[in-house]
């Protein structure tokens, strides 16, 4: 055997025994501290990512309780707002009162547009509010001289369409208020 | 309202109607649904308006869907504005056909004092 091959062999024998020794290293407490500290380590880093993913989840339904709050409050405030009409009330004045209740009521109500709890009744206080917009177009004053002269035109053309209109705005906040109660209840639970 | 008091308006609107068709009334436009006339001297206005309602209205095969009522309503004011007297065809439903008669013949008056006022500016041939 010439020097380098012996050499080769002998190499090769040494790892041999490091290998041998390394397949009995379940043996010595060293292996099991170290298998205790990797598994204690994946369990750490699995209740972590639970925690993470839990406070989120948490954080989400915080937020849209806070929603369905904010909605609630705004629409009472619009119910509040359509019962300020009067016979004597003037074009520009429902003109201004309709432009705030359609801008507010259609701000709020749009994030739940999908939602199949409330989409039907969205859709009917939708078309209430173009329902208000058409019949007021059809008072609006040739002059304000005119405007005068006929006092309760404005009144008698949009009366009925507040009135379904504060209807629907009933409907749907006693809707956003059970979602409130329901949405509470589920959390309560957990 | 007693029947009596129906019969009476009724009368009243004929004779209001009649007048407007011998041109004895001319009525103004305040917006596009409602017509007045000012009496001269100018002791009061009658007013007739037209009223678009949207009601719900339940199908046979149990939908809802929305639909279009017209009525018309006709006021006399005193020359103050205030409302002394007021009819609707939404309350006094016999009332409707003959207010909406009222209204047709009150847009006529309109229109005719429109086309006059055209006739009277173009060059005469």
């Amino acid at each position: 055997m010439d020097p380098q091959t012996e050499e080769a062999f002998k190499r090769l024998d040494a790892v041999l025994q490091r290998v041998l020794q390394d397949a009995h290293a379940w043996n010595t407490w060293e292996y099991w501290l170290a298998l205790l500290i990797g598994v204690a380590g994946l369990y750490f880093a699995w209740k972590a990512s639970r925690e993470a993913h839990e406070a989120k989840q948490a954080a989400t339904e915080a937020g849209r309780t806070v929603k369905i709050q904010t909605v609630t409050i705004e629409l009472t405030e619009v119910a509040q707002k359509l019962e300020r009409i009067h016979p004597d009330i003037k074009f520009s004045e429902a003109r201004d009162l309709l432009s705030e209740i359609s801008r507010r009521v259609r701000r709020v109500i749009s994030p739940f547009e999908k939602d199949p709890d409330l989409e039907g009744k969205i859709k009917s206080l939708r078309e209430a509010l173009d329902a208000t917009h058409s019949s007021l177009s059809k008072v609006r004053p040739s002059g304000q001289a005119k405007e005068t002269e006929v006092p309760q035109a404005v009144y008698y053309a949009i009366e009925s369409d507040f009135a379904t209109l504060t209807n629907v705005v009933a409907e749907l906040l006693g809707l956003f208020e059970k979602k409130g109660i329901d949405f509470g209840d589920a959390h309560a639970g957990r | 309202m007693p029947a009596g008091n129906v019969a009476e308006i009724r009368k009243y609107l004929e004779e209001v109607i009649a007048a407007t068709n011998a041109g004895k009334m001319d009525w103004a436009q305040a917006n596009p649904t409602t017509f007045f006339w000012t009496s001269t001297p100018p002791r009061g206005r009658l007013v007739i308006q037209r009223v678009e309602k949207t009601v719900p209205r339940r199908l046979a095969d149990g939908r809802m869907i929305a639909t279009k009522v017209v009525h018309y309503v006709f006021q006399a004011l005193d020359q103050n504005g205030t409302a002394q007297f007021s009819a609707s065809g939404e309350d006094i439903d016999d009332l409707n056909p003959l207010l909406e008669n009222l209204y047709g013949v009150a847009e006529t008056s309109m229109s005719r004092k429109g086309l006059e006022f055209l006739k009277s500016i173009l060059p005469k041939s």
